[in-house]
């Protein structure tokens, strides 16, 4: 076969042209460690190595977010740990009160110390986190969780947040709360106070608890009035723009009269509060009951107190006893001091602490487990991106040894290459016709 | 007798020159591109009659012929115009791949990053900065987005310049080869028909190579000498001594798509993008219809995915005023501003909108009306007729494919093409600019420390609500690089095979037609040597004649 002398040197020359680019893709993987330069390079592999990058970056993100989510619940732990401590410390001083050779004088102090205790307890209620978020105040954490309203018949503290609590995504199938709602710490309490038992609740605050009995240490009692309480929250507000509604309140066992809730949209429970005082101010009920909004929820509290003072709702028309968790009908009684207030409420007022303790014992069990379960979560994350970070190594990283002896044939053939092309250049049957 | 002798050693000594100047002219020509090496044919005398038979006298120099294979030739072109296809093809692939899979530049780098950041308010709801944070994530992922899109227009303006260039060079070229076919047609004449004008075909040949380069061509020789090509399905572009020229146009539809017509005489223009296949210009074409469009409509598709899905959920929810949350991004739209393109003359106005971004495919559609009653709307990709309505009327909300398509006041028969996904990575952008708007917190709001939402929205990063709920979006953009990497590999593949044929076409081909120097050596050793002995001829004439005068002289 004749080789065209033109075409044998371009070949020639192709060929070198052929090892030199192998040669610079080699070169260009050692260094960057890379084996896919581009998809092209291994499209199943490129694709894996998207994949597992993803996976890997998501990783990262749940990690970080569970350290933020750790942070977060030592945060409250210790806080909690300080709300055991006041009250510890105001079981105490309660039950020290009780001894009958302490002195008026003497009640005097502890209870000056209780509402010390109480106002400790507020701070710590409304604890603020770096981001100045109130930790205890559910979704609202805008608001702090606690505010003394003066208004309140009794005066007393009410709860602003809602019963929330914020979940973090520090797993791909996991998530966790990143914190405990006041509502649950400090407000839900089971209390056999004479105020819980008379609002029907039988909940009070452990604000309000620490509150009642330094009162009561410095002599002052209230005589329960008849109270109705609803059950539920309506602090995001109603909206009655479709039309007033009504219903009917009795007080003192006297004769109903109809009160209406003009139409309109309220936007928390004070304003919803404050139209049902206008109803009733234009109703023959005027001055005998009053509405006010208590930790968001509603409640009828009449002029009179003691044991004879009754609040009874019925006669639903537009859905406001549903809406508020009144049943059809409710009444709620006032209640009288008893012989010995001062053991009563002492003893009641135990009694709640230790229930509010056992809460915040329980609470704080809570964020142990969690703390546990994000320790376990995060082993887990670890694990997981150690082994995807292998597999991902597996998939895209050069393997060094063979890129390098690779490099190595690769040089060798570029140089054989050369040679050739420069040892057959050189035979010509012209050399040898001189 | 002597006269004899001597006329044979003159018919010797013209002959090995023209063997000499033959070889010279090899050796001369041999990097010369399209050459073909040639040879003087030497042929016997007629013989003398004598009493004593047949005399020889001498040699004649028949012919100068071309070592020139007609079979290996067109298998060289052949092979010349798969492989600049697929490699054009490549070569346009080759960028792509490298554009799309960049550990920087990539989708995927800016998706993680963003959807991070919507971690990130999960995470704080009530930090301004962590929502700061996740607008600009939001920015650098749109502008991503229209950067990759950019770096896809790109390549079809290169592509499309390429699609100019080489129809000029086409046009260069069938040009010449109807110069070459008029004189090649003269030459013949002169020589009777009996002397090929080896350099003329030559030279014709090698243009017929170079064409074959930008385009798959046919070639059918006829009786006078000159050539017939013609191209894609048996369109003319030379017919002997005349070449048709070929123009690259806008569409019909779009002015960003081109397409090549040819131009006979003055018969007006055909169209024949779609009969077009090989060469420079098939390998384009290929890369356009293969690659970049089905590309560009899915990166398109995950944005349209991504708006839509993100603003439904980011509506869901409310800001960190207790607002109702508005558009997160903005939504790219199916407009006649970019993609939706009538023919020429068409009537009536065609509206689409992106119903279901989960069920869109990446693909082109075309709604014709035949201007009395039947309305086709076809699917480009596969040439599937998704709707059809023979009932006049195209008015109402024909759901297909994820989107919603109509028709209204067409009154003569018009023909629509639309882009859905096409623009829309560079039509995605971000709509919020305020912090506070970012709606982290459900529906109704229950205050600013809620999350719900913004867990929500991050949940879509890996939900998979593309491509029939079989991908998330990342899912989608990892398909994109694993299509595009399969079909670069396939055809670096596929160019390495091809440039191996075409090599070994030419190998045969110059095995026949091509110089080897060794051989010109030998044969220049060889024609020197006979031409020395053709030379001693006239030398022995010469003794024999002094011989004779001697003799006579004494």
């Amino acid at each position: 076969m004749r080789i065209s002398t033109s075409l044998a040197q371009q070949l020639g020359i192709n060929a070198m042209l052929d090892q030199q680019t192998k040669l610079s893709k080699t070169q260009l993987q050692l260094s960057t460690g890379q084996r896919i330069l581009t998809p092209s390079d291994d499209p199943a592999g490129a694709v894996r190595a998207l994949d597992l990058t993803e996976t890997l970056e998501s990783n990262r993100q749940y990690q970080s977010t569970l350290q933020t989510g750790r942070n977060r619940l030592e945060f409250e732990d210790s806080t909690l740990e300080s709300a055991d401590n006041v009250l510890q410390r105001a079981r105490e001083l309660a039950v020290q009160s009780v001894n009958d050779t302490l002195t008026t004088q003497d009640r005097q102090a502890i209870g000056q110390e209780v509402l010390q205790l109480r106002d400790e307890m507020l701070g710590l209620a409304n604890t603020k986190n770096a981001n100045g978020e109130y930790i205890f105040s559910g979704y609202r954490s805008a608001t702090p969780a606690y505010r003394f309203d003066g208004t309140l018949i009794p005066p007393g503290y009410t709860y602003q947040g809602d019963a929330n609590q914020r979940q973090l995504q520090v797993g791909a199938l996991c998530s966790i709360a990143d914190g405990d709602s006041g509502f649950a710490v400090f407000e839900d309490i089971p209390s056999v106070g004479l105020a819980a038992t008379t609002t029907g609740s039988g909940k009070q605050s452990v604000l309000d608890t620490l509150n009642t009995l330094a009162d009561a240490l410095a002599g002052k009692f209230t005589v329960p009035q008849g109270t109705i309480r609803g059950t539920a929250d309506v602090s995001t507000g109603v909206d009655y723009s479709g039309g007033p509604v009504n219903f009917d309140l009795a007080v003192d066992g006297g004769s109903a009269a109809t009160v209406t809730i003009p139409a309109g949209k309220y936007a928390n429970a004070n304003a919803l509060a404050s139209a049902i005082n206008t109803g009733i101010a234009s109703s023959s009920l005027n001055g005998t009951v009053f509405a006010q909004a208590k930790s968001g929820h509603i409640e009828f509290v009449s002029a009179t107190s003691g044991a004879a003072s009754t609040v009874t709702i019925s006669n639903d028309a537009g859905g406001f006893l549903t809406a508020a968790g009144f049943s059809d009908p409710q009444t709620g009684p006032g209640a009288d001091l008893g012989a010995d207030p001062f053991h009563d409420t002492v003893t009641a007022s135990l009694t709640d602490i230790d229930t509010a303790l056992q809460r915040i014992l329980d609470t704080r069990a809570s964020v142990g487990a969690r703390l546990n379960a994000l320790d376990t979560q995060e082993n887990m994350n670890a694990k997981f991106m150690t082994d995807t970070q292998a597999n991902l190594s597996e998939t895209q990283d050069l393997d060094y040894a063979e890129a390098i002896s690779r490099f190595n044939v690769q040089q060798v053939a570029l140089q054989a290459a050369q040679q050739a092309y420069a040892k057959v250049q050189g035979l010509s049957l012209f050399n040898y016709l001189r | 007798m002597t006269t004899g002798l001597l006329g044979i050693a003159t018919s010797g000594l013209m002959a090995f020159q023209r063997n000499l100047a033959t070889t010279g002219h090899n050796i001369a020509n041999v990097n010369t591109e399209g050459y073909s090496r040639q040879k003087a044919e030497l042929t016997e005398r007629l013989p003398q009659f004598t009493g004593a038979g047949f005399m020889g006298n001498g040699v004649d120099v028949a012919s100068i012929t071309r070592s020139y294979d007609d079979f290996l030739n067109t298998q060289v072109r052949t092979s010349t115009s798969t492989y600049a296809g697929v490699d054009a093809y490549h070569r346009m692939a080759t960028q792509i791949d490298n554009i799309i899979a960049d550990q920087d530049t990539g989708l995927s780098p800016s998706l993680q990053a963003f959807f991070n950041a919507v971690q990130g308010v999960a995470n704080d709801p009530t930090s301004i900065a962590a929502r700061q944070v996740m607008i600009t994530q939001g920015q650098t992922l749109t502008q991503t987005f229209k950067t990759l899109n950019g770096q896809m227009d790109d390549l079809r303006d290169q592509m499309n310049q390429g699609l100019s260039s080489s129809v000029d060079e086409i046009n260069t070229l069938a040009g010449g080869i109807a110069a070459f076919n008029q004189q090649i047609v003269v030459s013949l004449g002169q020589g009777g028909g009996k002397q090929p004008p080896n350099d003329l075909l030559d030279q014709r040949n090698l243009l017929l190579e170079k064409l074959s380069q930008q385009i798959d061509t046919q070639v059918v020789a006829q009786d006078d000498g000159s050539l017939n090509v013609f191209i894609g399905k048996g369109q003319s572009l030379v017919m002997g001594a005349t070449a048709n020229t070929l123009k690259v146009q806008n569409s019909a539809y779009d002015s960003n798509q081109k397409d090549i017509a040819l131009s006979a005489g003055g018969t007006g223009s055909v169209l024949i993008t779609d009969s077009l296949s090989g060469g420079e210009i098939g390998g384009l074409l290929d890369f356009a219809n293969r690659v970049l469009d089905p590309a560009q409509n899915a990166l398109g598709r995950i944005a349209v995915g991504l708006a839509t899905q993100f603003n439904t959920q980011h509506q869901l929810g409310s800001d960190l005023t207790g607002q109702p949350g508005v558009d997160f991004f903005a939504e790219p739209t199916v407009s006649y501003s970019g993609t939706i393109f009538p023919k020429s003359g068409s009537t009536g106005t065609v509206s689409v909108n992106y119903r279901d971004a989960n069920q869109l495919q990446a693909s082109d559609y075309r709604l014709d009306f035949d201007g009395t009653s039947t309305y086709t709307l076809t699917r480009l990709s596969d040439n599937q007729v998704v709707a059809r309505n023979a009932t006049g009327d195209f008015s109402g909300t024909n759901s297909v494919d994820g989107l919603d398509i109509q028709l209204t006041g067409a009154s003569s028969t018009s023909s629509f093409l639309i882009r859905p996904t096409r623009a829309a990575a560079d039509q995605i952008a971000m709509n919020l600019t305020d912090p506070r708007q970012i709606a982290a917190a459900a529906t109704p709001y229950a205050g600013p420390g809620d999350n719900r939402n913004a867990l929500a929205l991050a949940a879509l990063q890996t939900a998979p609500k593309l491509l029939n709920g079989k991908a998330s979006y990342q899912d989608a953009y990892t398909a994109i690089v694993g299509d595009v990497g399969s079909l670069t590999h396939a055809a670096e593949i596929n160019s390495t095979a091809q440039k191996n044929l075409l090599d070994n076409a030419t190998q045969q081909r110059d095995s026949v037609s091509g110089v080897n120097l060794d051989e010109e050596a030998a044969n220049l050793v060889k024609f020197q040597q006979s031409y020395q002995a053709a030379a001693q001829l006239i030398t022995v004439v010469n003794s024999t004649f002094d011989a004779l005068i001697g003799a006579v002289r004494s």
